[in-house]
């Protein structure tokens, strides 16, 4: 987004509007070739000086040298655009429309093209798409043979990196043995490593890891006989309290490990719930001679987001179960909006509580730390309150806590802090005293311990303050860490730590998995501060300069109230985007498909939007587009409590229609902003669209990190409020400008100004 | 209207771009953890 800003600014230094079609369109095809050869340079780079080891937050350094690899090649796109948009403000809603359509239509080959290319290669697909803009416009002979060139080597790489297995490009892990698969798709890079005969190690992206236990079918091809030591895991437990556990689900298949235990307590339905199509290929295909879990008759591998899967998969359930669904999968804006969120919050634990039979269990297990419980106090809040709101208002005799056996690494708060694994069994029907004595003896089996439940003497004041529903806020408002139970609209478990903390705990020596979180917000919070500056330093590039060499007073002051015209509706587009796919990606499930959705959708409208703004606002009334484009806003924002509605559409394909028609809907009112703007300040100057083009750009990327810190602190429909109260001071904006612009008789008609005449 | 070869050019740099940002989206959340991984990207 920074090559938009910087490329409209340079762009702004010549006026597109003079010149010949002919040098107008060479310089544009240089401009495409430029964006096509640095795309392959920065893939050649980030595949060449790349070593990354496993483990270890990155530092903000690191983040910000890969970015800058690709940001030449992204500056000669922005100018590329800010030229084209700036040669004649009669095109500029048809182009914006092009712009905007071809943007929303290269979501869709963007999942195809990760699993069909494997790996860093796929970038020689913009490459090449890229170098055929180039020579689209190529005038010259020296254009038409960088633009062949571009075409031919992008193809020449693409087809021997197929020929080779996909080898050709490759991000390699430092210090570890060769990976004996390499799998990319939309959802992750997933490495499997041969550890030991016994076990293979699948590493999901940089460092989550899931696990595959070797056994193969016998060799007469009957299935392997259950293993005593599939008993000992922390999933285990709430086999061990012995009702009758016919009908299992679980939440996160990844190497197989959580499917042993009902497969050892004989499960008659296990139905396994994976997000990462790639995890259900190994278990059924790549590795079925390896594992043969996949062949088991009572092992249902289901392809889905488990929440959404569980919602409409019309069954109940004995056991629900999620061992240590964590991958830290982001798929969303910022930070934080992770794939696995869903499954932690009051409205995510209704779905799973009301799919579970009158004796059925819930069960998850994450990590305890007891000298910093902050994901065991959130877990048992949210118990709490999630039972209370399925009618169970005192939890005590519902809810039993253990921790497993303690593990000798240091997870959380400082490295001496030794952390184990806590597991919490949830039921409506109370636990009696003899599943609790069962409990204890398989705890004293392992070398575990219960920690809370009906007659447990609790070892932390906390829980008991927790658990009790007279104490129940006061101790959530009293922790030092944020153990409020997440909701839909806020549904960031992960995050234990509140703002103010990154200043309470900035000298904190943080263990490995805190240290994640921590960098993370610390690096949120400076990119923010970067990103208002960045906002500041390009509004004064643009407010403080001219807009043309030959500018009038009247035309100044319409091109300053412009100026923030285009930061807000740039500012409030991208929080109305994000807002929405915070909210969405909960309730579609695959969370590339919300991303793809909502992209494609929001693009799509905004495209039609402006190919219609002209037609539907002939002389680009501020005043008609800044009330139809709010009130439109204002709805969506009262319309947002009423999006779980969507859910009860039964069809998933109904389902994604109707919320891709309502963004459609939505992009398409977005998208009169734009073009309409652009009729208005074009006549101001010569540079004038150029820099809008760059304020617009500006705003984007703080919007992009306002968009995660709002959503983090005051939840999504928030993030929505602020843009909307962005596109109303643009509103005013626009029509304080129009005002200006009439009284001073300035042009704002786009059919008072004559087109050039293309060249022959 | 514009030259139609011109809006052609246009969407081939537009779909470009936006497939530049979603793939280097996926890389860096090899690269890096995801939290930090979109940041570059909307950068």
């Amino acid at each position: 987004m920074s090559g938009l800003v910087i490329g409209g600014i340079l762009a702004a230094r010549t006026d597109p509007r003079e010149g010949s079609e002919e040098v107008f369109e060479r310089s544009l095809s240089v401009l495409s070739a430029q964006f096509s050869a640095l795309i392959i340079v920065a893939l050649v780079a980030i595949t060449t000086f790349t070593q990354p080891d496993i483990g270890g937050a990155p530092s903000l350094v690191m983040v910000a040298l890969y970015g800058l690899i690709f940001l030449p090649g992204l500056i000669a796109a922005g100018s590329f655009l800010a030229m084209a948009f700036a040669r004649n403000k009669e095109w500029i809603g048809t182009l914006y429309a092009w712009d905007l359509v071809a943007a929303a239509v290269a979501c869709l080959p963007a999942i195809a093209l990760l699993r069909l290319l494997q790996g860093p290669v796929v970038l020689l697909a913009p490459a090449l798409i890229a170098a055929a803009g180039a020579l689209i416009l190529a005038r010259g002979r020296r254009e038409q043979i960088a633009g062949v060139a571009l075409v031919a080597l992008s193809v020449a790489m693409i087809a021997v990196s197929a020929a080779g297995g996909h080898t050709l490009f490759r991000i390699t892990p430092e210090g570890l043995r060769k990976p004996i698969l390499e799998r990319w798709n939309e959802h992750s890079r997933i490495i499997a490593f041969k550890d030991d005969s016994a076990t293979r190690e699948l590493i999901i992206d940089r460092a989550a890891a899931t696990y595959m236990r070797s056994m193969p079918l016998k060799p007469d091809g009957s299935l392997p006989e259950p293993d005593p030591a599939w008993r000992k895991g922390a999933q285990f437990p709430v086999y061990a309290v012995e009702r009758q556990l016919d009908n299992v689900a679980i939440i996160g298949v990844g190497g197989g490990q959580d499917l042993l235990p009902p497969v050892w307590h004989g499960a008659k339905r296990i139905d396994g719930y994976e997000l990462n199509k790639t995890f259900i290929d190994l278990i059924q295909t790549d590795f079925k001679d390896f594992n043969s879990l996949g062949a088991r008759p009572e092992v249902h591998l289901i392809h889905s987001e488990a929440r959404v899967g569980i919602a409409h998969s019309g069954r109940q359930y004995d056991v629900i179960q999620a061992s240590m669904i964590d991958t830290w999968a982001a798929t969303a804006s910022g930070g934080f909006v992770l794939s696995e969120n869903g499954l932690y919050t009051r409205e995510g634990w209704q779905v799973f509580l009301s799919h579970l039979t009158d004796n059925g269990i819930l069960t998850m297990t994450r990590w305890h730390i007891a000298d910093a419980p902050a994901e065991t106090h959130r877990l048992l809040a949210l118990a709490a309150e999630s039972l209370a709101d399925a009618g169970v208002p005192d939890p005590r005799g519902h809810i039993v806590f253990l921790r497993s056996t303690k593990l000798e690494e240091g997870i959380a708060f400082t490295r001496r802090e030794v952390s184990t694994y806590g597991t919490i069994l949830v039921s409506k029907t109370p636990f009696d005293e003899p599943e609790i004595n069962r409990l204890r003896v398989w705890c004293d089996t392992i070398g575990g311990e219960l920690l809370a439940g009906p007659g447990v003497p609790s070892s932390d004041p906390v829980f008991d303050q927790i658990l009790n529903p007279a104490t129940r806020q006061q101790a959530i408002d009293d922790s030092v860490f944020n153990i409020a139970p997440p909701t839909d609209m806020q549904p960031y478990f992960f995050l234990q730590i509140r703002p103010s903390d990154l200043v309470n705990l900035r000298r904190t020596d943080f263990g490995h998995i805190t240290d994640i979180t921590f960098n993370g917000v610390r690096v949120m919070m400076i990119l923010g501060a970067c990103a208002l500056l960045l906002v500041i330093a390009v509004l004064m590039l643009t407010v403080f300069t001219l807009p043309g060499s030959h500018a009038t007073p009247e035309g100044r002051r319409v091109y300053r109230w412009m100026s923030l015209y285009f930061l807000g509706i740039g500012f409030g587009y991208i929080l109305i985007q994000l807002g929405l796919h915070q909210r969405l990606i909960i309730i579609l499930g695959h969370p590339t498909l919300a991303l793809s959705v909502v992209l494609f959708s929001m693009l799509l409208g905004t495209g039609l939007g402006a190919a219609l703004s002209g037609r539907l606002f002939p002389s680009a009334d501020m005043r008609r587009v800044a009330a139809v484009l709010v009130g439109t806003l204002a709805l969506l924002w009262i319309a947002i409590p009423f999006f779980p509605s969507f859910d009860n559409i039964g069809s998933y394909g109904l389902r994604l229609a109707a919320i891709g028609a309502m963004l459609v809907v939505i992009g398409g009112v977005l998208g009169f902003a734009f073009p309409a703007g652009v009729r208005h300040v074009a006549p101001t100057g010569e540079w004038a669209v150029q820099k809008m083009w760059a304020i617009n750009g500006a705003a984007s990327i703080a919007a992009s990190v306002s968009a995660a810190i709002i959503g983090l602190t005051m939840g999504t429909r928030n993030v929505v409020l602020f843009g909307v109260l962005s596109y109303v001071v643009a509103g005013i904006a626009g029509i304080v400008a129009q005002t200006v612009a009439e009284r001073g008789n300035l042009e704002t008609d786009i059919a008072a100004e004559p087109a050039p005449e293309p060249a022959a | 209207m514009p030259p139609g070869r011109l809006a052609v050019a246009v969407a081939c740099v537009a779909s470009a771009m936006l497939l530049v940002e979603i793939i280097v989206t996926r890389l860096f959340s090899v690269l890096f953890y995801y939290h930090l991984s979109f940041l570059p990207f909307r950068w």
